[in-house]
């Protein structure tokens, strides 16, 4: 997997910042802070590969960002990030084509791993 | 002698069956398990009492009349130790109760010597009544202190309360009275003052009169139960007189006329309670729902109000657990950026760059945390109603923000057109109209299970100074026949619903002087509209 950039798309700044931090030092970042500009990111990046995203957000929530991202940048791996432990919502993300699914408050371990392996893949 | 035998054996039956049914009635209430506690020790002396009253030895009446005293003795503390749980003063008696309890278990090996009862001998119309050692003074004193001062804290208990309280404890304190006076009549031959204790049969009144004013003004939810155990216990106490007539009418009159004791008369005596058990047990069951349940018109409306605040508190403890879900998951965020900034908090500690980005963070995602909590216990605690000036639109993105995860889960999407001022306040009460969105909402999302469109709109509405909120769903919508009855309590088409959401919600907006209609046909949605007047509801 070439593309290195990884964009991180939350409307909370805590948890932006938090993912900053873990992320910083291996990646580009990309920092954004609502769907529209997780879309409009993407239409003007070309090697994005990760995209990290919150599931609940105002306006366009996570699931249709995630759908419209699969349909449209197929080569953009998705990790959901969210704080809703809930089976239903997880199996849903990962019908939409989500590659992985985070568990909020999360481990700086956590992230980097399933980042790292997306991008050995 | 026949009179002591029965009023013992009845007292036996009603203090049994009361233990009985009180204590499973309600196991966990700590006033229900004290009572059973002493009911369990007035069975004990009147069972003993009753095999005494028909032993024809000295040796065994003398045994008997031992357990008869020892059983008494644990009667005054178990009382005393009900009493302060009704009260609600068990705190500040907790040491004195265990402490006799203690004592009197200490004592009990004693309770079988000549010390607490000498001898067993004759006085007025008893051959073998069990006479006090040098020790029997101790139940006495007992008796005197603990029902003394039970007494005297029932009294300024009535006096403090009022309404049904009060008639509660009027109850208990006559039952009291005549129960306790009643079982004191022993004490009179016992100290050889030639009194019959006649008051042994008040024991049992007293006994249900008790069981009675703690069901009728306690627990209204099992009063079922109470009426079904008092049911019962009449007719068997009636039964068992009956029966016990019928033998001492054969064993008396026909051995005397026919020379032997008839099996025919237990034969007849056994049908006929057969045949008469029924219509008895009606007959009971109608004059108990006539002069002891119906209630006048001033217990029935308290009984009403309680009730209502019953089920508006339990629909209100629902709202508080979805808002404590919708809660747990808001509270992940700013955990997440606590959990972070601790982790590298070590190796970043002297990175200016870090702790100044950082800091204001973690300022704000603890005062979110700490908003977020408080937030949850106002709701949760009961309060008077509180009106303040509150944006409609803040309130409304607040109800929706605890129900996000839930709508995102349900593939429902929100559409929001708020066409009212942003500045514009309405003054309500937050709690209660957080509560009445949140009923609303709820309905929604259940009649959307495979997802669809809320939509909440707000704005003027066609009547001057009100303000209109509309919230609409794409759901499987109400049957025109079930639309004027929505909003009745207990009025519910699903499963699991309690039919109060709805009729709460109505009843707040009635309260802030305001107006709800729904509108909606079978399959086609449903649209509830409240209007709130913009100036001061109340």
């Amino acid at each position: 997997m070439g593309n290195k950039k990884i964009l991180i798309c939350d409307d909370e700044e805590g948890i932006r910042e938090s993912l900053k931090l873990v992320l910083c030092d291996h990646y580009d970042l990309i920092v954004v802070d609502s769907g529209e500009q997780a879309l409009h990111t993407l239409a003007n990046t070309k090697d994005i590969g990760v995209m990290l995203l919150d599931i609940k957000m105002p306006k366009v929530n996570g699931l249709d960002i995630l759908k419209e991202t699969r349909s449209k940048y197929p080569h953009v791996k998705i990790i959901m990030v969210t704080g809703y432990r809930s089976v239903e919502t997880a199996a849903e993300a990962s019908r939409l084509g989500a590659s992985g699914y985070v568990i909020k408050p999360f481990k700086s371990e956590e992230i980097l791993e399933t980042v790292d392996g997306l991008f050995r893949h | 002698m026949d009179y002591f035998v029965i009023s013992a054996f009845l007292n036996t039956v009603t203090s049994a069956a009361c233990c009985g049914f009180v204590l499973l009635s309600s196991p966990r209430s700590k006033i229900t398990r004290t009572f059973s506690i002493f009911t369990f020790f007035v069975f004990l002396w009147s069972g003993f009492y009753f095999l005494w009253a028909t032993s024809n030895n000295q040796t065994d009446a003398l045994v008997l009349g031992r357990l008869i005293n020892a059983a008494a003795l644990f009667i005054p503390p178990s009382f005393f130790h009900f009493c302060c749980h009704l009260l609600n003063k068990y705190k500040d008696h907790s040491t004195l109760i265990r402490n006799v309890y203690i004592f009197n278990f200490l004592f009990l090996p004693l309770a079988f010597t000549p010390l607490y009862i000498d001898h067993a001998g004759p006085i007025s119309m008893f051959p073998y009544w069990p006479f006090p050692g040098k020790l029997y003074f101790i139940l006495v004193l007992e008796y005197a202190t603990l029902i003394g001062y039970s007494l005297y804290m029932l009294v300024e208990e009535i006096k403090s309360s009022s309404g049904k309280e009060c008639r509660k404890l009027k109850i208990i304190f006559f039952a009291l009275a005549v129960g306790f006076l009643g079982g004191a009549t022993n004490f009179l031959p016992s100290y050889r003052i030639p009194v019959i204790p006649f008051g042994n049969a008040f024991v049992m009144m007293y006994v249900l009169a008790v069981a009675y004013a703690i069901f009728k003004y306690q627990f209204m939810d099992i009063k079922i139960t109470l009426k079904r155990s008092l049911v019962y216990t009449i007719l068997i106490t009636l039964i068992t007189l009956f029966f016990c007539l019928l033998v001492y009418f054969a064993e008396h009159v026909i051995k005397e006329i026919v020379g032997y004791r008839s099996f025919f008369i237990s034969i007849a005596a056994i049908a006929m309670i057969v045949l008469t058990f029924t219509p008895l047990k009606n007959l009971i069951q109608g004059i108990l729902e006539k002069y002891l349940f119906r209630g006048s018109f001033v217990e029935i409306t308290e009984e009403n109000e309680m009730l209502r605040r019953q089920v508006t508190q339990t629909e209100r403890l629902r709202s508080v657990a979805i808002l404590a879900s919708g809660m747990a998951h808001e509270i992940k965020n700013p955990l997440t950026a606590l959990k972070t900034f601790s982790e590298y908090l070590p190796q970043k500690m002297d990175d200016k760059e870090f702790l100044k980005k950082f800091s204001p963070i973690i300022s704000n995602e603890i005062n979110r945390i700490d908003a977020l909590v408080h937030e949850l216990l106002d709701f949760a605690r009961p309060a008077p109603v509180c009106l303040k000036p509150v944006n409609v639109h803040a309130l409304l993105d607040n109800t929706l923000e605890f129900l996000s995860n839930d709508l995102i889960k349900h593939k429902i999407r929100v559409t929001k057109n708020y066409r009212l001022d942003p500045l514009l306040s309405v003054e309500l009460d937050q709690n209660q109209f957080k509560q009445a969105f949140l009923n609303i909402l709820l309905n929604s999302m259940e009649a959307m299970p495979g997802g669809g469109e809320l939509s909440i709109t707000t704005a003027f509405s066609a009547a001057p100074e009100y303000i209109a909120i509309k919230i609409q769903d794409t759901g499987t919508g109400i049957n025109p026949e079930d639309l004027a009855h929505i909003f009745d309590p207990f009025f519910s088409k699903k499963d699991q619903g309690t039919g109060l959401g709805l009729s709460i919600t109505h009843e707040i907006v009635r309260n802030h002087r305001g107006r709800i209609f729904v509108e909606g046909q079978s399959g086609k949605g449903t649209a509830f509209i409240i209007e709130l007047p913009v100036l001061s509801p109340l």
